[in-house]
């Protein structure tokens, strides 16, 4: 049938596929392949040639759900090629820009996919009918994060104000300002967040694990500061490359990445969390001490609470920025290109992004380098896969694939939105 | 005054996915009294939050119903479950999943009046114009629309 295929085209090109492959001989898993189709990378050849200028609305376009990550990763990585820093409130309105994208993906996740899971329904609808202040609530405060992103940006999706030094307009500080009520209210559905979310039954897969983030000395991490680990990594995100390695599999589109003489690690919310809990806000630290969860938690299924503590944070943090906002003489930092080498990695709401470019002396891209957070987390995923499948393997095979997508569900990988999104293929030998 | 709105969906990229957004970008241009007119490019979650508190809602969208490309479909309230398969997006929902939702959590207010229009889509390859034969539809489709909703906006039809 025709309206099939085209159908399948569509997400082909734009959304990703997830299969699982499991070979089990004697009941022991022997062989396991997460299958990610990801949009092939393209973009970093067709960004060759292109200028500096063109680059963060060009970028912008890899993902529909973290466009602001791609524009912050991308601009930060031009500023430090040219030499230009950054600060006072130009500064604070990329971090609450940040802020909006952070809420916005994050409710998403929390309440439209994961909440499903953790309560055992198919899909966010039925749940709707037994949760429905639960559900309107996480509607209210994503729809803060939209408004955010839009106020600074013209638009949810793909928004267009960002650029190399700052943005092409800021608000005026009157525009900002009505958004503190509504930032007063979402304070108390963050906090319901995180006690709801504290009160699933929330399986363990505790392990020993490396969690990989930004660190930065006065904040949160967002877009500046070391990539530090829990195992004692410390360096600056200049050195990405020489610490990180990109591996082809012959199943999957997406590159792996490993730490170079380790293996697979762990970015995104839980790893920041675990890494920066002194940074959180107070009053998000106090929230996490009281939902009765330890971090540093090494368990992969905590994910859902360190994403709703992010969100309080966030939620503090914009308040903050909101309050001391001054409009800034000029929207931007002037930018004079040359012909050097800028990479950043800024903290994409599913992990460090990033982003390396060569510029010549006209600021146009002599090669481009993009490492997402869901490739990065790939190999993290099937070894998460490969201790937790055998607990349920068991089940019948539609409940083995649900607690299979509960788990890959945790790092909100690129491919998790559409409810089953998995194909178990389980081959016994 | 009822609460009057067109909500045009659609991708401007991708072909014939951007018809449901220019026959509400049509409308919008033309003003249409008492008539609120928006253009819906991010998920379904954020539909869910547009439809509320309005006594009467049009969607307006491409469609694939296995018809001849250009042909127009009007669909009431009671159709839609019948008609709407899964959209799958990576980070959202679709217009179905947005109106089933819709219905969960405010069953004690849905919209007294609902209508979807769609537009039977050739191609949603990314990139290309729409086809000629929605290019060709389209006027009709929002001619139709404007009918709609200009009755009810003036109380010719009731709710």
């Amino acid at each position: 049938m025709p309206q099939r295929r085209i159908k399948v085209d569509y997400l082909a090109r734009v959304e990703g596929e997830g299969a699982l492959d499991i070979r089990l001989s004697d009941g022991k898993v022997a062989e396991l392949k997460l299958k990610i189709w990801e949009p092939p990378r393209l973009f970093e050849a067709f960004l060759t040639g292109r200028s500096y200028l063109e680059l963060p609305d060009m970028v912008s376009r890899i993902c529909g759900i973290c466009p602001v990550a791609y524009q912050m990763s991308a601009t930060h990585a031009t500023e430090r090629a040219f030499g230009v820093t950054v600060g006072g409130a130009i500064r604070k309105l990329r971090r609450l820009f940040y802020i909006g994208e952070w809420i916005e993906s994050h409710l998403l996740h929390i309440y439209m996919l994961a909440a499903p899971d953790f309560l055992g329904y198919g899909s966010v609808i039925p749940m709707a009918k037994d949760y429905p202040e639960a559900v309107k609530r996480g509607l209210r405060l994503k729809r803060l994060g939209n408004d955010i992103v839009v106020l600074l940006a013209g638009r949810e999706i793909n928004p267009v104000s960002a650029r190399a030094g700052g943005f092409y307009r800021v608000p005026a500080r009157d525009d900002l300002l009505p958004l503190l009520d509504r930032l007063q209210e979402a304070k108390d559905d963050a906090a319901r967040t995180v006690e709801w979310v504290a009160s699933f039954d929330i399986p363990d897969l505790s392990r020993d694990i490396e969690f990989v983030s930004l660190r930065h000395p006065d904040e949160y991490p967002m877009s500046e500061g070391r990539l530090v680990s829990s195992k004692g990594l410390d360096v600056v995100p200049e050195d990405f490359e020489s610490h990180f390695a990109e591996e082809q599999v012959p199943y999957s589109t997406a590159l792996r990445s490993t730490i170079r003489g380790r293996g697979a690690y762990f970015v995104g919310p839980l790893a920041r969390v675990n890494l920066n809990l002194d940074k959180l806000s107070p009053d998000a630290q106090a929230a996490a001490r009281r939902a009765g969860i330890q971090f540093p938690n090494a368990n992969p299924f905590t994910s859902i609470i360190a994403r709703a503590l992010e969100v309080l944070h966030a939620v503090d943090e914009a308040m903050e920025i909101i309050q001391s906002y001054a409009q800034p003489a000029a929207p931007f930092v002037e930018t004079r290109p040359r012909a050097a080498r800028g990479a950043a990695i800024t903290e994409a709401p599913r992990g460090i992004l990033y982003h390396r470019y060569d510029f010549d002396a006209d600021g146009l891209i002599r090669k481009a380098v993009i490492i997402p957070p869901t490739a990065q987390n790939q190999r993290q995923i099937e070894e998460d896969l490969l201790e937790y499948v055998p607990r349920v393997i068991d089940l019948p095979i539609d409940q083995a694939t649900l607690k299979c997508e509960m788990a890959i569900r945790n790092y909100d990988p690129c491919i998790s939105c559409s409810t089953h999104f998995l194909k178990l293929n389980i081959q016994y030998s | 005054m009822p609460r009057i709105l067109i909500i045009g969906c659609g991708n401007l990229l991708a072909g014939d996915d951007a018809a449901g957004l220019l026959a509400a970008r049509a409308l919008k241009n033309e003003g249409v009294a008492g008539v609120e007119i928006v253009e819906a490019h991010a998920g379904g979650s954020a539909l869910v939050d547009i439809i509320d508190g309005a006594d009467a809602v049009f969607i307006v969208d491409a469609m694939v119903t296995g018809a001849p490309p250009g042909t127009i479909h009007r669909f009431e309230r009671d159709d839609l479950p019948a008609i709407f398969s899964t959209t799958a997006s990576s980070h959202d929902f679709g217009v179905a999943e947005a109106l089933a939702l819709y219905r969960a959590l405010w069953r004690h207010r849905t919209v007294p009046r609902l209508a979807v229009f769609g537009i039977e889509l050739e191609s949603v390859e990314f990139g290309r114009p729409l086809s000629d034969a929605v290019v060709q539809a389209l006027p009709g489709l929002v001619a139709m629309l404007r009918e709609e909703v200009v009755a009810l906006a003036r109380g010719d039809t009731e709710m």
